[in-house]
């Protein structure tokens, strides 16, 4: 209960801020522009489709980071975390709530983003709002940003506020782009140096897989059930290993 | 903290951005251009062009990467792994991305049509994207916007011979023989000041010019 507490805390804090709101405004104006203009075929709602739907999820992630890499550091800064401390709260609780705090905040940012994209489908093409594709991205993007919080905050433990976003984003936009490139790559070398690259490249967080924008945009159709239930499951059991590290590195270094 | 990591990610954003223009080869892009966009970014925007002809590349082939294309999705993901857990990234890869070679058609061309008039607008030198978008306009039914389109290729190239040739077949199809005439005689005359040993685009012309002559003359005499 009391890390549900320290959450709910952070996501007030969140909505209290001005960046949510302006992003939002934007990709509202963006999606409004690409109903209006007529950017080489009016017909072309591929175009618009992705346009929109890149914005958010990026925008999501760009909110996350900051927002997951301030939560203990900001704590720690202001004293805050001695007194939630002070209350019979074991310290996995705290970095949970942390955690969970930045994921809620987050996610809430991303559904109104996403509802932006769900009101521009809604008048462009009523029928993608019920194609499953587009709710499997949704749910997977969600994970992705459970991930990404739960990796900021494990370094967020280990490094300032700055650093940890710089290596969050960093990680999320080597595998999320490059992901199968370097899985190619490694099949390329040989000896020693392709099982050493191997055992560290299966340790990423492979961000690739919560990608299934192509998938709807271009009409593939939804992931096999199998292959949606895996992904999830592997997102979910690698941001609460990753968390569980975190909560390690918070014991040992801070308090 | 506050908004400075978001601020410092959008700085970082547009510094890869000037720098991947500056390590590309500068072209005439921002000498004597009018566009504002290619007169802030130069070689920047040529990048970015060149990026929206490639995702018009990954439109045609509805999604599918060419890197990444299989003409048997299947069987590639049955080819031996040697590594643990490989095969099973491998298959995960191949789910959440298009993987199977196919290419887009009938009404769907038209999706392709705002990569080509974005990487124009941002480089207004990349003739492909004209040629390119000219082509598909035409091949979608969209005639008149195909020639408005060519048109304004010509207006930011008027001395490239390819820009005249494309209008030029446009009107041959469209059956205006007088301007097909002019425009590919114009073409047949800056091929000339070329050192190009590849006379692929002449020949073209020339085909399509004698044919145009030919029907002009017809028309007149009927």
């Amino acid at each position: 209960m009391g890390c549900l507490a320290i959450a709910h805390l952070s996501v007030l804090e969140t909505l209290r801020r001005k960046e949510f709101y302006v992003v939002l405004v934007l990709i509202l104006l963006l999606a409004v522009w690409l109903q209006v203009a007529n950017i080489g075929a009016s017909q072309a709602g591929r175009f618009s489709r992705e346009i929109v739907m890149q914005m958010a999820w990026l925008a999501s992630f760009a909110l996350a980071a900051p927002l997951a890499a301030r939560q203990i550091p900001t704590d720690v800064e202001q004293r805050t975390a001695y007194i939630l401390l002070a209350r019979p709260i074991p310290r996995w609780q705290y970095v949970a709530g942390r955690g969970l705090g930045a994921v809620f905040a987050s996610v809430s940012c991303f559904t109104g983003l996403f509802l932006v994209l769900v009101g521009m489908l809604a008048l462009k093409s009523g029928a993608a709002v019920f194609d499953p594709t587009l709710w499997q991205a949704y749910a997977l993007q969600v994970t992705a940003l459970i991930m990404l919080c739960s990796l900021t905050v494990f370094f967020s433990c280990a490094c300032t506020p700055a650093g940890a976003v710089t290596f969050a984003i960093l990680l999320l936009g080597v595998t999320r782009y490059g992901g199968q490139s370097l899985m190619e790559m490694i099949d390329r070398l040989g000896g020693i140096r392709q099982y050493v690259a191997w055992a560290a490249y299966l340790g990423l967080p492979h961000f690739e897989f919560f990608d299934i924008s192509r998938r709807f945009v271009h009409g593939w159709g939804p992931l096999p059930a199998s292959t949606f239930v895996m992904v999830l499951v592997y997102g979910l059991a690698y941001a609460v290993a990753v968390g569980a590290i975190g909560t390690v590195i918070f014991r040992r270094k801070w308090l | 903290m506050g908004s400075r990591p978001l601020a410092v990610i959008a700085v970082s954003g547009v510094i890869a951005m000037l720098l991947a223009g500056s390590i590309t080869t500068r072209t005439r892009a921002s000498e004597g251009e009018s566009d504002m966009l290619v007169r802030m970014f130069g070689a920047t925007a040529e990048v970015a062009s060149q990026s929206a002809m490639d995702r018009a590349d990954l439109y045609l082939h509805a999604g599918a990467a060419h890197d990444q294309q299989r003409d048997d999705p299947a069987q590639d993901a049955e080819r031996a792994h040697t590594l643990p857990l490989q095969g099973v990234l491998a298959r995960l890869h191949g789910a959440t991305a298009p993987e199977e070679h196919k290419h887009i058609e009938g009404a769907e061309e038209k999706e392709l049509l705002p990569w080509f008039v974005i990487a124009a607008r941002l480089n207004p030198r990349n003739i492909e994207a004209w040629l390119d978008g000219g082509y598909w306009y035409y091949r979608t039914g969209k005639v008149e916007e195909a020639e408005r389109f060519i048109t304004q290729g010509i207006k930011h190239n008027p001395k490239d011979h390819r820009v005249y040739l494309e209008r030029g077949i446009l009107y041959h199809r469209m059956k205006r023989w007088d301007d097909a005439v002019k425009d590919l005689e114009t073409s047949i005359k800056l091929y000339k000041k070329l050192n190009d040993d590849s006379p692929f685009e002449l020949k073209a012309a020339r085909i399509y010019l004698r044919d145009s002559r030919e029907k002009l003359a017809a028309s007149t005499d009927s």
